[in-house]
């Protein structure tokens, strides 16, 4: 494709995403089937989820008090009544020959979320959000053949429906991460990409600049990464832009993303809503809630990333950078509040989680170290009693194996070296070690100091405390200076 | 009244000409012997939801086998249908 960034720049597009999450019941929607993912294939299946004639549906109360759960903390607007629909397809992956979801009242709506965006905070809204059931896998491409694995029939699962709001690849990024934040805090999914508890279609379409009417827009399913979510939407921008120069005109159509190749293919044309033929499910109740109940889930629901984030600007002090990192991750937020609860220097504590602890955490494995001993190596940093690079071989250890940390110290000799003598000594040896340092910081080279502080340090077996160590070596330096600036 | 043409092809049900005058008119039959129940004095009340939902307990699943005797073809532990045209990547 060749469209020039000029003629692109004169071009907006427009995107609204279709988010599917699968709830963390134990057992299906309709059924008592277990979710557990990756079973034997069809061996989480009943009557009830593959579609035998005479079996009949009963919902399971967790899926509706999680979806409830999500719309609330998605700022939705909860029904009182809502009620399935048949949405009727032919697919082999439902038995059925239809899907039970919500056509024209489903459980929430009227909700948003809020993105940080590089001109600042920016609030995407939520259509809706309705209860409906996973379909089977199919697997393509074998002996000339489709094979269905019936496990995921009835898992349930939300839609998640956003207002076309979203102008950019980053912004679609962000949406996701956050809506993904929201609903690991809610603990209504774990949003595993990878495994499709969380999959993303893109619906996009691009106008001229300024114009307020929107495109033809095409539909781009399950995409199934951040990555590919930006790739997607690059290539299918320029793909309409192009169509649009070149006097074609826009169909609507589904398209699939190809990880290998980085394009989007037409898969078919998209079907109109009649082609569903929806009509109410007769085989379920409405589901009726009243405000005592809705109350009560929103009762479950822990303190959200947002308020979170005001809190730990306002008492803790950190940047609206940091802290938006730091309420990402709901356990490594938990993980930061019991550190602080030992009244540790909080920014300090934050840093050293950024720059250490970030690097080896992976998400649902629980950080080995106990809160109890970061703090102390938090305080052991504050009063001087360590220095970074202690820190950080100290965290590399109680990593491997926790342990007191100030016992670990104490065993290991770690204690910084704040002796001015012994620095002092230090700061001497280094400097009588590296001439050509010396000469190059008096011919005006100040950068080369570091050399002579770094060595200095190495003298110390990397003990020595650093603050230190550069006043010292900076003073005798400036002694040197003055020495040869008086010999001329 | 009806557009048989339209749901013919919604039921993805091809029909001859011939046919389509007598579809219409059956039909339209069928639509109006249902009506009379629109004429019909009913007293409901929304049942309780609570009545007809369940908790959230794993119950034991089929047997692969007993799920496969209703089925037309096996492959392994899947069921086997003919190829969905037109799509080579697992959709799902």
């Amino acid at each position: 494709m060749s469209v020039s960034k000029q003629v692109l720049s004169q071009y907006e597009m427009v995107i609204g995403l279709e988010v599917h999450v699968e709830l963390k019941t134990q057992t299906k929607i309709f059924c008592g089937c277990s979710t557990a993912f990756g079973a034997e294939p069809n061996s989480q299946c009943c009557p009830v989820c593959t579609g035998m004639p005479g079996s009949l549906p009963v919902l399971n109360q967790k899926a509706v008090e999680y979806a409830v759960k999500a719309g609330l903390a998605l700022n939705c607007q909860i029904a009182h009544f809502s009620k399935f629909d048949r949405k009727n397809y032919f697919y082999p992956d439902l038995p059925k020959a239809y899907q039970i979801s919500q056509y024209d009242r489903p459980l929430c709506e009227h909700g948003y979320l809020d993105i940080e965006t590089e001109n600042g905070s920016k609030r995407i809204g939520i259509t809706r959000i309705h209860l409906e059931e996973d379909a089977g896998k199919l697997i393509h491409d074998r002996n000339n053949g489709t094979l269905i694995d019936c496990n995921r029939c009835g898992v349930p699962l939300i839609e998640i429906v956003s207002e076309p709001d979203i102008r950019s690849a980053d912004e679609a990024k962000a949406y996701v991460k956050k809506l993904r934040t929201l609903l690991l805090y809610a603990g209504v999914s774990d949003c595993k990409m990878n495994e499709g508890s969380l999959r993303c279609d893109v619906n996009l379409s691009v106008r001229r600049k300024g114009e307020t009417a929107f495109g033809v827009r095409n539909e781009m399913k399950n995409i199934n990464s951040f990555t590919f979510i930006g790739k997607a939407i690059a290539y299918e921008f320029e793909r309409q832009v192009q169509e649009i120069e070149s006097g074609h005109e826009i169909l609507q159509q589904t398209r699939r993303y190809d990880q290998q190749t980085g394009k989007t293919y037409a898969m078919r044309m998209k079907e109109s809503q009649s082609d569903y033929r929806f009509f109410p499910e007769p085989d379920l109740p409405s589901v009726i809630l009243t405000d005592a109940q809705i109350e009560k889930i929103r009762e479950s629901l822990p303190v959200m990333p947002d308020e979170r984030k005001q809190r730990y600007q306002n008492l803790f002090g950190l940047s609206s950078i940091m802290a938006e990192w730091m309420v990402e991750d709901k356990d490594l937020a938990d993980y930061f509040e019991q550190v602080c609860s030992y009244k540790v220097d909080y920014a300090l504590a934050a840093n050293l989680m950024q720059a250490e602890i970030l690097t080896r955490y992976m998400e649902d494995v629980k950080i080995p170290i106990a809160a109890e001993h970061f703090a102390q190596i938090c305080m052991m940093l504050a009063d001087e009693t360590i220095n970074n690079a202690t820190a950080r071989k100290i965290i590399v250890a109680l990593w491997e194996q926790d342990c007191d940390a100030k016992a670990y110290v104490a065993e290991h000799g770690l204690t910084q070296i704040s002796d001015p003598v012994v620095l002092g000594k230090a700061a001497d040896e280094a400097i009588v070690a590296d001439e050509r340092s010396v000469q190059a910081y008096l011919a005006g080279k100040d950068a080369a100091a570091q050399a002579l502080i770094g060595k200095a340090i190495k003298m110390t077996c990397g003990k020595g405390n650093p603050r230190l160590i550069r006043e010292i070596v900076m003073q005798k330096l400036l002694q040197k200076k003055t020495c040869s600036d008086s010999d001329i | 009244m009806f557009d048989i043409d339209k749901i013919a092809a919604l039921s993805k049900l091809r029909i001859e000409d011939a046919q389509k005058e007598l579809l219409t008119l059956q039909m339209q039959q069928m639509v109006e012997f249902v009506s009379h129940l629109d004429g019909m004095e009913v007293e409901c009340e929304n049942t309780s939801m609570v009545e007809h939902i369940r908790e959230d307990r794993i119950v034991p699943s089929m047997k692969r086998e007993e799920l496969f005797a209703n089925a037309p073809q096996m492959m392994e532990e899947y069921i086997f249908v003919p190829q969905v045209v037109g799509e080579k990547q697992n959709e799902s």
